[in-house]
């Protein structure tokens, strides 16, 4: 072969010299980010107005939840529109069909990330670093109209496609999320906000037949059983699952009836039932109480976790409560050097 | 720093979370001393400000993650404690009560506890209705507290605040001991991975306070943020005396500080000053100075003038609920009515079987009419219609033809789509760019495919790399690379061997094809009966190696030219010869007779062979492709 007659080196030299001839580097076949953003955003019905999704009050009456799945030409139409824009003329439309094929491909593509962009987890331009995934596909998801909505912000919400029919006990009660076999059965979630203060939308990629709801954990209480007025705690373990078997702590109050709890007493009877004392038996799995999160562990209720199951395109789902009871509170309680590192933190 | 994140259905509990700098105005002070052996020791030195600030008297709503139970709600609360979730998980260590707090009694302190134990600032206070508390708004702060607490947190100046003024023994009777409150707050870290977005974007760390005291069934309750900085003067050291709580449901009137000695002296002691601090509403009525006596008659007197006296604190924040009925996490999950969308209750709204739902429209001609209508949620799977992309919203109306009505559902996406798109100044300039850049590339590709037409080539580069690459730069080396491989041979510069092998001039092959009865040597006669076809052997010339290449040094090689034209001269004189002897040609008017030498010197082959030539390495190659 003939040596070029412009070698590489050249046209880098001859663009520098004469830059203001040469456009900006763009890959004129791409969408500009913003715009691919907003259109994904779109594709995810985000900023669509409530009436649209719901168009009658009644489809989601007030403490209700109702599943469906994402009309996936509503959508399309939807970017179409996005994309009429400044069409004005035979050529405009002419860009927009021998594009349109990319533009869907490449939103199906993006729209699984949406999420991790609203979270501020990643940013617009590093999405062409990370592998492509192929389409989303079936998208399903819920809206929910309740006052739980607004009460506890911020529920953990999961959706599951289990292998065979869920029921009582497929998955298993109280399953463990973080367990890998669980875990690769969850469905991604690619929305989960709340539209209005009691009004919540869930997207999932996928069909699930099992959806769950479980109370903040971050907002769980403290709480006192009630047995016949006389108020009694669990003795819990340093993991927060009740000791089976073991005797009621009573929960004292201060006098005065005014119903406050007497927190002080309340831990050093946490603290006798570890080391046992007479007539009260020693439960040396309870933690040692050193502090409030320690306390914590014996005071604070489960969180509740509200399954629904049943099958897509079914009638019929049902809810099937339970209480999560290896709900894992506390093994950094134990680490004695905590409280420093954090104070040291940003020092 | 941990920085693991708990697995999801998980949170760790953390004591508490101190921040390295305190709320305040501090001074940094930089200073660097330079010894040289000849000079006296100069030191140089550089101060600084900066102020760290946290909330104080108000909390910001933003900075609130949640309370629980929930604001204005209703439930069956009655056996949970209430509390407040904050956002800053240092929150409730950012102020102290007072740098040293008195130590509580043996009895009540335990051999776990760490003495350097942070104490919060902050304590809830459950409240019910009925009660004798109040709530003021937009109070001068140094009306709120006591002079001397006021004194000891800085006196900060023309400060507002919301107060909660209440009985003073009804606080002492729920206000949480030193040792209560430091058990009343912790740092939980939760997992942040399933659960939706909030404006702020939870990092999973917050700090809790929680209430020490369980509401009152059936009554409406509030509960008050209040801020402890600097009060001393109410914090007790130890917690007041318990009962069990079995039976515990008459309340049996109990004063709060008739337990000790200790509680009763820091009772009296601030009473004169938060006497005179906060004048209450019965000071027309009682002198100053019968108060002193009243004091000193005996300790009733003191019992009932404490009674009524009322104490001011900063109100952080507040909101109330009502304990009444079922409407806990649980309560409310487990009667949501559950459904597909499309599932009513009464047949109403009149839904079809598709999930549409008719609706009123209005048409251009000005008309009303009925119209089927669904949102993007739907009750059944559906097909992606392949169908695309539309253009108008007109495109995307269809007719149901079991109702004979219109479907306006798409044609409702796509305007939804197009007016929050136009909403979006920035996303219409976006497109606008978009298209600009495709118009320019379509173009640059449209140059491209018509330069390849017409010259007859095709440029082997990616569609990219045509887009951003120079065109001219590209084509002419094509070009020049066609020009230099087309040309004959550098022996052989005016093709006479080419020509010499053209088929019908081969004697071997005249003969097949003909299938001559003499073989060869009838071809041969038939071809003008020569050895040659072209009626003279032509020698290859070796490619000779021209160290120069300028047009001045090929037109210098004399011999070399001399040469070729020689040849030359000799097939026009056979070709002459023959078409003499076959007669029917019309003579010499057939082929123009050169002067020999002129040939060569025709600029365009002469430059050929000029470029031929410096690049000898080529030619096998070249010979080879042929």
């Amino acid at each position: 072969m003939k040596q070029p007659w412009v070698s590489g080196r050249q046209t880098l030299l001859e663009r520098f010299a004469a830059h203001r001839q040469i456009d900006a580097p763009s890959q004129e076949a791409q969408m500009p980010p913003y715009m691919e953003s907003f259109l994904v955003h779109l594709r995810l019905l985000i900023g669509v107005p409530f009436d649209y999704l719901v168009p009658d009050s009644r489809l989601l009456p007030t403490e209700a939840i109702r599943f469906f799945y994402l009309d996936r030409s509503w959508t399309d139409r939807l970017v179409d529109g996005a994309i009429t824009v400044g069409k004005i003329g035979s050529r405009e439309q002419a860009h927009h069909q021998a594009r349109a094929p990319y533009v869907s491909r490449q939103l199906d593509i993006t729209e699984r990330h949406v999420r991790d962009l609203q979270r501020h987890r990643l940013v617009f331009d590093d999405l062409g670093k990370l592998p492509l995934p192929g389409s989303a596909d079936v998208v399903t998801g819920f809206v929910m109209r309740s006052r739980v909505v607004s009460g506890w912000p911020q529920m953990d919400v999961r959706a599951y496609r289990f292998n065979g029919a869920v029921g009582a006990d497929n998955p298993p009660r109280n399953f463990n999320p973080a367990d890998p076999a669980v875990a690769k059965r969850q469905l991604k979630t690619l929305r989960l906000e709340r539209l209005a203060p009691g009004v919540m939308i869930a997207l999932f990629q996928g069909v699930p037949n099992m959806v769950m709801c479980e109370e903040p954990h971050h907002g769980i209480q403290f709480g006192v059983n009630n047995d016949l007025g006389k108020l009694t705690a669990l003795r819990r373990d340093v993991a927060g699952v009740a000791i089976a078997n073991a005797a009621m702590l009573e929960v004292p109050l201060r006098k005065g009836g005014l119903r406050v709890v007497a927190v002080s007493e309340m831990r050093r009877r946490f603290e006798e039932a570890r080391t046992g004392a007479a007539g009260v038996p020693a439960s040396p799995a309870m933690p040692v109480q050193n502090g409030s999160g320690n306390f914590a562990i014996g005071m604070l209720d489960r969180p509740w976790r509200q399954r629904f199951q049943g099958e897509g395109g079914q009638p019929g789902y049902h809810g099937i409560g339970r209480y999560v009871a290896d709900f894992k509170l506390a093994v950094k309680t134990l680490d004695p050097g905590l409280p420093v590192m954090l104070k040291e933190f940003g020092s | 720093m941990a920085d693991d994140v708990p697995p999801p259905g998980s949170m760790y509990l953390y004591d508490h979370a101190q921040p390295p700098l305190r709320p305040g105005a501090y001074r940094f002070e930089a200073s660097t001393s330079i010894e040289k052996s000849s000079t006296p020791t100069e030191s140089l030195s550089h101060e600084r400000y900066f102020n760290v600030e946290g909330p104080r008297f108000v909390l910001n709503p933003g900075d609130i993650a949640g309370v629980v139970p929930p604001r204005n709600s209703q439930g069956p609360f009655s056996s949970v404690l209430p509390q407040m979730v904050l956002r800053r998980r240092t929150l409730p260590w950012e102020r102290v009560v007072a740098e040293t707090l008195p130590a509580p009694s043996a009895a009540s302190a335990l051999p776990n506890q760490n003495p350097a134990y942070p104490t919060p600032w902050l304590a809830l206070l459950l409240l019910a209705e009925g009660e004798n508390w109040e709530l003021k708004p937009n109070l001068p702060l140094e009306s709120v507290l006591p002079g001397s607490v006021f004194n000891a947190i800085g006196k900060p100046a023309n400060v507002l605040v919301e107060a909660l003024d209440i009985q003073r023994d009804l606080l002492e009777a729920i206000l949480p001991a030193r040792e209560e409150l430091q058990l009343l707050s912790h740092v939980r870290r939760v997992n942040a991975e399933d659960r939706e977005l909030s404006i702020e974007g939870s990092d999973g760390w917050f700090s809790v306070i929680v209430c020490n005291r369980l509401p009152t069934p059936g009554k409406k309750c509030s509960v008050v943020l209040v801020s402890l900085e600097g009060r001393t003067d109410l914090l007790a050291a130890n917690p007041p005396p318990f009962v069990s709580s079995k039976g515990g449901g008459l309340p049996s009137i109990v004063l709060p500080f008739d337990a000790t000695a200790g509680n009763l002296r820091a009772a009296e002691q601030p009473f004169v000053e938060r006497f005179l601090d906060s004048p209450p509403s019965f000071k027309p009525a009682v002198p100053f100075e019968r108060v002193h006596q009243r004091e000193e008659a005996g300790v009733l007197a003191a019992i009932t003038l404490a009674g009524l006296a009322r104490t001011k604190l900063v109100a952080l924040h507040a909101w109330n609920f009502t304990c009444e009925g079922e409407g806990d996490f649980m309560m409310l999950m487990q009667r949501l009515d559950v459904g597909l969308i499309g599932k009513v209750r009464d047949n109403k709204p009149q839904l079809t079987d598709t999930g549409h739902l008719r609706v009123e429209l209005g048409t251009r001609a000005g008309t009303k009419e009925s119209a089927l209508y669904r949102g993007p949620l739907v009750p059944m799977p559906l097909q992606r219609d392949p169908a695309g992309p539309y253009h108008s919203a007109d495109q995307a109306r269809r007719i149901a033809p079991e109702l004979g009505m219109q479907d306006i559902s798409y044609a409702c996406a796509f305007e939804v789509g197009r007016l929050l798109a136009a909403a979006d100044a920035r996303l219409a300039q976006e497109l606008m760019r978009w298209r600009r850049n495709g118009f320019r590339a379509a173009a640059r590709l449209d140059v491209y495919a018509d330069l390849e037409k017409r010259l007859n080539f095709v440029i082997a580069e990616t569609i990219p790399n045509k887009l951003q690459r120079y065109v001219l730069p590209m084509v002419a080396a094509e070009l020049i690379d066609r020009i230099a491989l087309a040309g004959p041979a550098v022996g052989d510069p005016f093709g006479i061997k080419l020509i010499a092998k053209v088929a019908g001039l081969q004697p071997e092959r005249f003969a097949d094809a003909f299938s001559l009865d003499g073989g060869i040597a009838a071809a041969r006669n038939v071809l003008l009966g020569l050895d040659y076809p072209l009626g003279i052997d032509i020698p290859a010339v070796a490619d000779a190696v021209l160290v120069g290449s300028s047009l001045e040094q090929v037109l210098a090689d004399g011999k070399a030219l001399a040469g070729l034209g020689n040849i030359r001269q000799q097939v026009i004189a056979n070709v002459r010869t023959r078409i003499g002897a076959i007669g029917q040609m019309g003579g010499a008017t057939g082929v123009p007779a050169g002067p020999a030498g002129k040939a060569p010197s025709r600029g365009g082959r002469v430059r050929n062979s000029a470029i031929e030539s410096s690049t000898p390495p080529k030619t096998p190659k070249r010979g080879g492709k042929r």
